[in-house]
């Protein structure tokens, strides 16, 4: 395989084009992960509180 | 807070400092063209510390799913398959710039190179791991199945590493083992700037393995709490 000189401004774009979409993958994939994260978090919380109330209204009547 | 949430700041806040350090090292303290390879080289710094995460995130896969097949606990199962999720998001990544490293120096998008070549297959065997996980309902078999896979499939992954070694291939091997000991042939503000790049990637995966892994257990921990509020 033969090294292909280009000129300084291509190299620039390909340089570019490699950091911007190795961001985005990355910090796409990232930010998914602490939106999914957070949604979680606030729905165990909502369940843990149901399952209290539930139980202390099974409790009550008992 | 947990101690999990801490070690996922953690690690977020170490990756967000060394990238920062990488990325200034990259484009403002190493030479601005290197012989040869000229100015597209600053692709090299965040290239190869993302092919050596993609490797030991499949480690961890690997490993995890040794411990399934020892322990049969089904938290290993979630490990290993956490780190072939992230094997894949750091190998899509290293493949996009791969591609445009090759288009800029070797004037192709693709060539059928060993290297290429075989993490490709790399790639397809971990996407197939996922694939076969899709078709299997029952837990224990899945997880028995994807860990076959999870072992066989570093086979792939150790080839690639040594294959600029043992076949005859256009892509350059720039770190060896010499006579005085481990050699990589690069300027010292390049090897700086090259291990903060490879020490943020590390800490960028251990901080997606945290989430991954919280993630998956908050899920089982909802499905709990739905059943005792059904039942």
């Amino acid at each position: 395989m033969v090294l292909k000189e280009v000129p300084l401004a291509t190299a620039i774009a390909y340089v570019a084009a490699a950091y911007i979409g190795i961001w985005v993958i990355l910090f796409g994939y990232l930010l998914s992960m602490g939106s999914k994260l957070s949604g979680l978090r606030r729905q165990v919380e909502v369940l843990t509180e149901a399952v209290e109330r539930k139980e202390k209204s099974v409790g009550t009547r008992a | 807070m947990t101690l999990r949430m801490r070690f996922l700041y953690a690690f977020t806040g170490l990756a967000a400092l060394l990238t920062t350090a990488g990325l200034i090292g990259t484009f403002y303290k190493t030479p601005l063209e290197v012989k040869e390879i000229g100015f597209t080289q600053k692709i090299f710094y965040f290239h190869v510390p993302m092919a050596i995460t993609s490797g030991v995130a499949f480690a961890v896969t690997l490993l995890a799913s040794i411990a399934y097949l020892v322990t049969k606990d089904l938290k290993w199962d979630v490990w290993a398959r956490v780190g072939a999720e992230l094997g894949l998001v750091f190998g899509a990544a290293l493949l996009t710039m791969g591609i445009l490293w090759t288009r800029s120096t070797w004037g192709v998008w693709w060539t059928w190179d060993p290297r290429l070549t075989s993490y490709l297959v790399v790639v397809l065997l971990y996407g197939a791991y996922f694939v076969l996980r899709s078709s299997v309902d029952n837990a224990g078999e899945k997880a028995r199945y994807a860990a076959s896979i999870g072992i066989l499939g570093y086979i792939t992954v150790i080839f690639t590493m040594v294959s600029t070694r043992i076949l005859r291939t256009a892509h350059p091997v720039l770190f060896k083992l010499g006579k005085s000991g481990f050699e990589s042939g690069i300027e010292h503000q390049m090897l700086i700037t090259f291990l903060s790049a490879m020490f943020a990637m590390f800490a960028l995966c251990a901080a997606l393995l945290v989430a991954k892994v919280t993630i998956e257990n908050l899920s089982e921990e909802i499905e709990d709490l739905k059943d005792r509020i059904g039942g």
